[in-house]
């Protein structure tokens, strides 16, 4: 319920888009282990200065747009100018201050460190 | 630790479910009434420059060394493989780009020359220029009065 309510009181953190762009949400791929998580998203033809990570409030958002293609006589076309747009909410456990993003053929990497103390802890049950 | 991540996805994942069944749908009408054909992978344009056509296609994640292009004088081959990114150790919450082997063929409206067809990949968009053979070239024609 609580996911509910917040989904329906959230306000856009974007101001109104001034462009008419399609958005596309990119395909991404969300792993994990005991240090960081890791999320690959596929960004093809987009450059490293135009990708926009944000992150607050407990969520990550991920901007990026394709330059105009300018070209004319297009025989058919499949690719569209168009801009990348997701959101993710993250758990309280990672370290924001140490994301770190790398663009690597098309394909955008996002280390998300875990903050130490909120590792796998294990709580014995006690015996009385 | 994986449900509390899924717990915290859970109101955008059913919005992607639903983005993704209504895509499912369109796409479903779409071919259906024969408007449109099966986008198949890599996604690609081709453009007439006037000398040459150039076709873009993207393949994100994909190495040089895992795409290859054969050509005849009026077809272009695009094959590739995307390997696994999974890397080791790591628990899987979520894939949505997967491995993925792919072999694409266009045909082209006119004859090209082989021999100075061009290939570059950046920022995984994989541009082909291939110059139009001089028979294909277009020419000037003058007319003359009589």
């Amino acid at each position: 319920m609580s996911q509910v309510n917040d989904i329906v009181t959230h306000k856009p953190s974007a101001a109104e888009p001034t462009t008419t762009r399609p958005v596309i949400a990119p395909a991404v791929d969300i792993y994990e282990n005991e240090r960081e998580y890791l999320v690959l998203a596929d960004l093809p033809g987009v450059s490293h200065d135009s990708v926009q990570i944000r992150f607050e409030g407990g969520e990550l958002s991920l901007a990026a747009s394709r330059p105009d293609d300018k070209a004319g006589g297009y025989l058919g076309s499949e690719i569209v100018d168009a801009d990348y747009r997701r959101l993710f909410r993250i758990p309280e456990t990672v370290d924001s201050d140490k994301i770190e993003a790398r663009l690597v053929d098309g394909v955008l990497h996002l280390v998300l460190p875990k903050t130490g103390k909120a590792g796998p802890r294990q709580i014995s049950v006690k015996m009385h | 630790m994986l449900t509390y991540w899924m717990d915290l996805n859970d109101p955008f994942r059913a919005f992607d479910n639903v983005r993704r069944r209504m895509d499912q749908v369109l796409r479903d009408y779409d071919e259906s009434a024969g408007l449109r054909a099966r986008t198949s992978y890599p996604r690609a344009s081709l453009r007439d420059a006037k000398e040459a056509f150039v076709l873009t296609a993207e393949v994100p994640g994909v190495a040089e060394a895992d795409l290859k292009i054969t050509a005849t004088h009026d077809s272009l081959t695009i094959t590739g493989e995307r390997k696994a990114s999974a890397p080791e150790g790591y628990a899987v919450h979520r894939q949505e780009r997967g491995a993925i082997r792919f072999a694409r063929s266009f045909a082209l409206p006119a004859k090209i020359d082989v021999e100075k067809i061009t290939a570059g990949l950046k920022l995984g968009v994989l541009t082909v220029t291939l110059p139009k053979h001089p028979e294909s070239q277009p020419k000037a024609i003058t007319v003359k009065a009589q």
